[in-house]
């Protein structure tokens, strides 16, 4: 491993050397000079952001590529071996044996056709509700807003606890006025993924409202009013007016937030572990290669994630941009 | 794919261009307008936190004309107190809860179970001296606090510096950097988290307590900060760089006395950013520090205390409650760099 | 201009640490050492446990930690860890993982551990090879539960379990079924017919749910641990004696007819997922929803005699009563059997002798007697006492008659996975059992040959 890290580091060097000497021979083309001392110093002040970036950035995602092709195990990090594209052919095997696999692709695209409607929906309307000019409106907007301060784990407890499958749980201890008794929410596979998107959404919304704002106010008001004299109502102006205003905004939320939801994972650790009904392809990713050692068949997973995710952007933007 | 990403970025920045600002409020910037992603962030900042007063003076200029308005205001403050009341709830259930003990909480149905429970007021705050002494999550709450102050000093250090000479020295392999620095924005880090532990445990080699270096570090790097250092120190004037050379000052101490002071808002949203980002950081910790509970992070210790038999209700929401506070402090003092976060938080993809 | 130029050094010197500092971190090599002593020359040994101090258990081990400590004059010094396992993350495996890989001492020199992990840490070099350090010791543990790898001996028993069909007698009565019935049933055992007979005859007396498997259960480990002896029950198995290989064993026709049993009661009606957890011991006879066989492990017991008896016609042997695992034949009969051990480690420290000393200490008659009272859980000694016609006998015969552990292998945890996606496939139905076996089969086989 150190030294394919060395390798790489020597090939990208040589990169650099190659760039550095072509910037060197054009600005002699061009009679610009360099003062030497201050390039040297600046390297050096670019170090340490360097050699970070090297370690922490770069190599993590070269290794990912890499290690999807070797049988990397993280008790035996001195014996890889290069294995192909069997780490694929094991993936597409447990898909065809209905395994976890399998479970983790259905949760997940479970999670993101339902997510990101909800929540982007959600986050429109309150950006549409909170864009009237009234007294209190902020107070709307804070309450709105609160869920996004408290991190995940903090919400995935709290939820634990609201969903509890005991009398005493926030929902349960409802519901029993009703005279319905106790329900599992997390533990019955039908409504556990359900679950787990309604509090991500509760917890994302505010966030994706504000961005929303931000694009309301981009619209100019002369439209509504122009908009209003020819009678229009307000369907009409939602319509025509606000949601072309909102095109690019809409665009980057889309894409963020169904990326954001692919990647599902830390609700469905603290809430329920590792369950066929909740696993999701990142949590599966990260229990290949940290519970069970096999990093080469967790990087595969990535590598087909980052490349399904890709493609789905991709068209995401096609169509939203409509061109 | 690269490509297209960034041409949306830029549309982004195109589009919030387009809204006219004044830079007012952006004191100790001195060129504005040059500088996108600063122009996004106080256009967000005005059109949500600031101006009540304008609100106020909207609302009393507007009176309504007649009582179908009036019923569409009414139905609108219902509304908002219903969907404000959901967003709210099991926040204020958390709250509540975390001053009950296991019976009160169990006992309490409808409106209580959001109550305090102030019958007991001997008992308030039982839970959460159980939670800090006896489970000690004070200890780990401290080292959340060490290792974000470690990791935003170096951070601004770090990325700052980088910042600072690529947008205001010209050395060969510039645009090599700029361009990897433009390319590594855009690929997805997250799915790296497995790779990038192979690369702590087994390359670095670091075990034991050394570990927390490894949950340090790579908090201390971020791409994007040195995209939005480059951005901003680009739209600071030479002169007053070259003023201080000319007064004999050296590469650092015009970085240290001049750059830096002239972008506080960007390193109070950096910082601000690097906190809440360590301090929420969950995953991370959690494997690499998981045989050290006592080195562990305040959320990581989150889960540990869950599975502590015997454990209340209440100390968990207590132990929640705790964990909240310092980022509910942190958003409060710093509304206005959070919000050009979100702003430039949007750039990131 | 001096403090600028000392600032400049200052900074240049952070910056270089920092650039640094993930370079000199590299290189490392496991470290020995010989035996651990305090600065008295007291040794050391340390120990962690599976429980949360503060619980029955933890008290217990507590209590003979400390006999031990006296009866060693305070030379020995025992450092325990109590550590619950979490859910969610599998902190307790990665927590043993890191130590492992830290050496020096860094990982306790006992662990407790669940009894088919034995395979998976005796191969990844966590347990140590204890056959000789225990020598002949280990004859005095009931030859079943002795946590065994490749025939070498990595621990002893701290306890054993067992499980059965716990019944409700006044549904049998109200089914007609007679005492002597039951009574043959419990002491020669019985087949999948005999099963099915007695589940139509619940069923047509009024019992809408005849057996709870436990089929709902969110823990998967549970379902397993009650189930997988069915996949013996009619001569089948899941694996060879090396775990290495599943194909022709879990899809096997032998076992294949006994875990149909499984599905045919769920096809039947005769049971269902959606039987609440404590259906058996909280609904009366006469409510809706009552429960008339439970397939559950020893701990049911105390509830029983505890806060649920009231809803019983008596006690053990009158309100119910525990029936044995059916099978195809009586030959082939197969119990659940396996709890936790304790196992000495590999953690770099060379002399084990305290090591072993506190082992056999902790697993002695005297101490497993403790422990068992406080747990609940059966005596793994061969040299225990029990009281005739008490439930505890009834699993203690079992155990030693018909006893049959999980199946070593070193992908357990996935073993458990496949076998509870077999279960989810019983459940929704729709397909016939060889298919999912054999969908089950080349997974878990795909699964063992990736792991090393």
């Amino acid at each position: 491993m150190g030294t394919i890290s060395i390798i790489i580091l020597v090939v990208l060097a040589a990169v650099l050397g190659t760039m550095i000497t072509v910037d060197i021979v054009k600005a002699k083309r061009a009679n610009v000079k360099y003062h030497w001392k201050q390039c040297i110093a600046g390297y050096v002040m670019m170090a340490p952001a360097i050699t970070l970036a090297f370690v922490f950035v770069l190599l993590p995602i070269l290794f990912s590529l890499g290690y999807s092709f070797t049988d990397y195990h993280l008790l035996y990090p001195n014996d890889i071996h290069f294995v192909g594209f069997d780490n694929f052919k094991t993936l597409f095997n447990e898909i065809g044996n209905h395994g976890e696999l399998y479970n983790a692709i259905l949760n997940t695209l479970k999670f993101v056709v339902f997510v990101v409607p909800l929540q982007i929906g959600l986050a429109l309307v309150l950006a549409l509700f909170t864009s009237r000019k009234k007294p209190g409106v902020k107070v709307f907007k804070v309450c709105f807003f609160a869920p996004v301060v408290i991190s995940l784990t903090v919400t995935s407890f709290l939820w634990l606890q609201i969903l509890a499958p005991t009398e005493s749980g926030m929902l349960n201890s409802f519901l029993s006025v009703f005279g319905i008794g106790p329900i599992d929410f997390l533990g019955d596979p039908e409504t556990a993924m359900i679950w787990i998107v309604i509090m991500s959404a509760w917890q994302g919304c505010g966030y994706q409202m504000l961005i929303f704002s931000s694009g309301l106010t981009n619209i100019r008001d002369d439209l509504y009013e122009a908009a209003s004299l020819d009678g229009a109502g307000a369907w009409d102006k939602f319509v025509n007016i606000t949601l072309p205003g909102l095109k690019s905004t809409l665009l980057y939320i889309t894409i963020t937030v169904f990326v954001g939801a692919c990647r599902v994972m830390i609700q469905p650790m603290l809430m329920t572990g590792y369950k066929m009904h909740t696993v999701t392809l990142s949590y599966y990713m990260y229990e290949m290669g940290y519970g069970s050692y096999l990093v080469g068949l967790s990087a595969a997973v990535a590598l087909l994630m980052t490349i399904v995710i890709g493609i789905v952007t991709f068209i995401q933007r096609k169509v939203l941009k409509g061109d | 794919m690269e490509k297209l990403t960034l041409n949306s970025e830029q549309e982004l920045l195109e589009s919030f261009e387009e809204r006219g600002l004044d830079d007012s409020s952006l004191a100790g910037a001195p060129d504005a307008e040059s500088n996108k992603v600063l122009e996004e962030q106080v256009e967000i900042e005005k059109s949500e936190l600031v101006d009540t007063q304008l609100i106020y003076d909207y609302a009393s200029v507007s009176i309504p004309k007649n009582k179908k308005k009036i019923a569409l205001d009414v139905a609108w403050y219902v509304a908002g107190a219903v969907l404000s009341l959901i967003f709210i709830l099991p926040i204020l259930y958390m709250l509540a809860v975390s001053t009950k003990s296991q019976l009160a909480a169990d006992r309490a149905t409808g409106i209580a179970m959001f109550l305090p429970d102030f019958a007991n007021l001997g008992t308030f705050f039982d839970n959460y001296g159980r939670v800090l002494t006896e489970y000690g999550i004070w200890r780990n709450a401290l080292n959340s606090l060490i290792y974000a102050a470690i990791a935003i000093v170096l951070n601004i250090l770090v990325n700052g510096l980088a910042g600072y000479v690529l947008s205001k020295f010209n050395f060969p392999g510039k645009k090599f950097f700029t361009f990897i620095i433009l390319f590594l924005i855009i690929v997805p880090v997250e799915t790296s988290i497995i790779p990038l532990y192979t690369i702590v445990t087994d390359m670095l080699g670091l075990k034991g307590p050394t570990m927390v270096v490894g949950v340090i570090l790579p908090a201390v790097i971020s791409i994007f900060n040195i995209f939005l250092f480059m951005q901003f120190f680009e739209s600071i004037p030479k002169d007053y760089e070259e003023a201080a050379r000319i007064d004999g000052a050296g590469n650092l101490k015009i970085f240290f006395k001049v750059i830096l002071p002239l972008s506080k808002p960007i390193v109070a949203t950096v910082a601000v950013f690097c906190f809440i980002g360590v301090w929420n950081d969950y995953l991370w910790p959690m494997m690499l520090l998981s045989a050290y509970p006592e080195l562990m992070p305040v959320q990581a210790v989150l889960q540990t205390i869950q599975s502590i038999d015997g454990v209340t209700t209440g100390e968990i929401m207590a132990s929640l409650v705790i964990t909240s506070i310092p980022i509910f402090i942190v958003y409060i003092a710093a509304q206005k760099y959070i919000v050009q976060g979100f702003g430039s938080a949007g750039l990131k993809m | 201009m001096k403090t600028g130029k000392i600032l400049n050094k200052i900074i240049a010197a952070t910056c270089a640490a920092v650039s640094l500092v993930p370079l000199a971190a590299c290189g490392s090599t496991p470290n020995e050492l010989e035996s651990r002593v305090d600065e008295y020359g007291n040794k050391i040994v340390t120990i962690m446990f599976h429980k949360a101090s503060g619980t029955p258990e933890a008290t217990a081990y507590k209590e003979v930690i400390d006999a031990f400590v006296t009866a060693h004059n305070n030379e020995i010094i025992v450092e325990a860890e109590y550590v619950n396992q979490s859910a969610g993350v599998n902190q307790y495996q990665t927590t043993l993982t890191q130590k492992y890989k830290d050496g020096g001492g860094a990982l306790y020199d006992i662990i407790a551990y669940d009894a088919p992990l034995c395979a998976g840490y005796a191969q990844s070099g966590m347990l140590y090879n204890s056959t000789e350090l225990l020598g002949d010791y280990v004859n005095e543990f009931v030859p079943n539960s002795i946590p065994k790898y490749n025939g070498n001996v990595y621990g002893l028993p701290i306890q054993e379990a067992s499980a059965g069909f716990y019944i409700n007698k006044e549904w049998f009565s109200k089914a007609k079924i007679k005492d002597s019935e039951i009574e043959s049933y419990k002491k020669n055992g019985w087949t999948y017919d005999d099963f099915y007979k007695v589940c139509g005859k619940l069923k047509s007396a009024g019992c809408s749910n005849p057996v709870d498997f436990q089929l709902g259960s969110s823990d998967k480990e549970t379902r397993t641990f009650l189930m997988y002896p069915f996949g013996y029950s009619a001569g089948g198995d899941y694996a060879t004696a090396d775990g290495k290989t599943v194909t022709n064993h879990f899809n096997s026709e032998n076992t294949a007819k006994g875990v149909e049993f499984i599905k045919k009661c769920i096809d039947n009606k005769y049971t269902n997922k959606n039987i609440g957890s404590t259906d058996f011991l909280s609904k009366k006879q006469n409510e809706a929803g009552s429960v008339a066989m439970f397939l559950s492990a020893g701990w049911t017991i105390t509830q029983l005699k505890g806060s649920y008896s009231g809803n019983f016609n008596g006690g053990y042997g009158e309100g119910w009563d525990i029936l044995p695992y059916p099978s195809a034949s009586k030959a082939s009969a197969a119990s659940a059997t396996g709890s936790w051990c304790f196992g000495i480690t590999d953690n770099g420290i060379r002399d084990k002798s305290v090591a072993v000393e506190l082992i056999k200490w902790l697993t002695s008659a005297e101490s497993a007697q403790t422990i068992a009272d406080k747990t609940g859980m059966l005596n793994a000694r061969t040299d225990a006492k029990y009281t005739e016609n008490t439930p505890e006998k009834f699993f203690r015969d079992q155990l030693l008659a018909t006893g049959k552990a999980r199946p070593a292998m070193t992908a357990y945890a996935d073993f458990t996975t496949e076998f509870n996606l077999m279960l989810d496939d019983f459940t929704n139905g729709g397909k016939d059992v060889l298919t999912t076996l054999n969908e089950r089969a080349s997974s878990l086989q795909d699964k063992i040959n990736r792991n090393r």
